[in-house]
């Protein structure tokens, strides 16, 4: 039967995506300027963390997409749900890890100490005073419901549809965002709003890409089901994206000069630079599905390296202030 | 039943999700709005405190404040406190004049540290030339990073650490809980 590639290259592929956005987030923070309020290793603890955290959470997101997209009853989409569930157990425990070191790291940032001398109510003081901590409380509950139902779904896969499965990590994917630097006074609710979808789509696209590419590469059938369904979808969230971007991105701005001359406005130009780039890797894979040449998967490949590039700098704009 | 009951929780955990959400607050990195004294003020008499205003409201936990003057003496004493946007602190008899600087370092709403200084000149000199000195302040004043600025007023933050474990084998144990229990899950849902 047709598996999916077990070949050390393509287990390599998501690996280098993981190093990829890891490291582009940390290296565009420290450019961005992030490090005149903390110390590197501090730096390296939440920016890491964050990118982790958006990392396992987007794969838990595109994981139960590729769930949804795939058509009922074939063996093969079972045996691909049973993947799919597989992985989301081991997705949802590293975000849930992740997550709560994300805690440990912030406090001490938050405090100015080391992570070795926080203590329990430290830790507390900051999960409950700060609207981030809760916010982070919030996301590690979404990782735990996550796990939760993953373990579930593979003792039974009826017991948990899918559907709620994305639902939740979609929720533990925008926690952070709405909780970070979502405003300025104004326009709060505005602002919340917009990074939420922003969040949600993004996750969506990139999260369902990457997954599409490491389940449904080899499988031909379900591939042409799921493609047209996804390309569609992308459509949607490219527009989603790029519309909450540029509404989230003047709005902290605030002005020309800022978007050129600040570190934030650095990060907002790269990730503009990567979002056409992505526009243009997705019209030629639309292009390539109409004209009925299924191998677009090279393109896709390319696309969502690309992609983690993007994440990295998401989370590194997450920590930079404009 | 069972599947029925997962569904109202997962949609009582969304409504929760979504009223937090509509409440929370997100506001963006703090920025300080004014001082007292006033940033490159002069003031003739020795201030019995300083206070520092920013636009959201601060954690006192999370406040750290240094007062130091020309020969790196940090007057800051008493603890910091905190009223919706305003942080402020005792500072003892101040020396010698010239020009002093108030460190700080805060915690925005969204978690990330926001540290810089306020300066003033004092034109006469104060009451007490022969103030507590710093327990470490071998570099004057509060510069950005926050090291410097976190052990000029290290005996304050020791203080107010609260006495207790460390919580980070804790941690250890909670990810070796979850990867085993991960590997559990996985190792026995394997279908030979």
């Amino acid at each position: 039967m047709d598996r999916t590639a077990s070949r050390p290259a393509a287990r390599l592929t998501p690996a280098l995506w993981v190093l990829v956005a890891a490291a582009t987030s940390v290296v565009a923070a420290v450019l961005a300027g992030a490090l005149r309020s903390t110390t590197l290793p501090a730096l390296f603890g939440t920016g890491l963390t964050r990118a982790g955290a958006d990392i396992a959470g987007m794969t838990c997101v595109g994981l139960a997409l590729v769930g949804v997209l795939i058509p009922v009853g074939s063996s093969e989409a079972k045996r691909v749900r049973r993947r799919a569930d597989r992985a989301i157990v081991v997705a949802g425990g590293v975000w849930l890890v992740i997550a709560l070191l994300g805690i440990a790291f912030r406090a001490a940032d938050g405090y100015g100490r080391p992570v070795s001398s926080l203590t329990g109510p430290d830790l507390l003081v900051w999960a409950t005073n700060l609207a981030a901590g809760r916010g982070a409380l919030l996301t590690v509950a979404c990782a735990a419901a996550v796990l939760g139902c993953a373990v579930a779904r593979l003792r039974d896969p009826d017991l948990v549809a899918i559907r709620v499965v994305l639902v939740i990590a979609l929720l533990g994917m925008l926690t952070p965002g709405v909780t970070g630097h979502a405003s300025s006074s104004a326009s709060h609710e505005v602002a919340v709003t917009t990074v939420a979808l922003h969040v949600a789509a993004a996750s969506l696209w990139v999260g369902g890409l990457g997954a599409i590419l490491v389940l449904l590469g080899r499988r031909r059938e379900l591939l042409a089901r799921a493609l047209p369904r996804f390309s569609t979808l992308a459509g949607a969230c490219l527009a989603v994206v790029t519309i909450s971007g540029l509404l989230t991105a003047q709005v902290r701005l605030g002005s020309w000069a800022a978007l050129f001359l600040t570190g934030y406005g650095a990060l907002v130009i790269a990730k503009v630079g990567a979002l056409v780039l992505l526009g243009l890797l997705g019209l030629v894979t639309r292009r390539r599905m109409a004209a009925g040449r299924m191998p677009v998967l090279r393109w896709a490949g390319v696309e969502v390296t690309v992609m983690a590039v993007t994440l990295g700098l998401a989370a590194a704009l997450s920590q930079a202030a404009p | 039943m069972t599947r029925v009951a997962l569904r109202l929780l997962a949609a009582t955990v969304a409504a929760c999700v979504a009223l937090l959400l509509g409440a929370a607050p997100a506001f963006a990195h703090t920025r300080l709005e004014s001082s007292d004294p006033g940033d490159k003020s002069s003031v003739d008499t020795a201030p019995a405190s300083v206070s520092l205003t920013f636009n959201e409201a601060i954690s006192a936990e999370f406040a750290t404040l240094s007062v130091v003057a020309p020969y790196c003496t940090n007057y800051q004493s008493g603890p910091v406190s905190a009223s919706n946007g305003q942080v402020s602190t005792a500072v003892s008899p101040l020396g010698p004049a010239g020009v002093y600087e108030i460190g700080y370092r805060v915690v925005s709403d969204d978690g990330h540290p926001v540290s810089g200084k306020v300066s003033f000149t004092l034109t006469t000199a104060g009451p007490g030339a022969a103030a507590a000195p710093a327990t470490a302040a071998p570099t004057a004043a509060a510069a950005p990073a926050p090291a410097p600025a976190t052990t000029a007023v290290d005996p304050q933050a020791d203080s107010r650490s609260s006495g207790g474990a460390p919580i980070w084998p804790w941690l250890v144990g909670a990810v070796i809980l979850v990867a085993a229990g991960a590997a559990v899950a996985l190792r026995l849902s394997r279908r030979s």
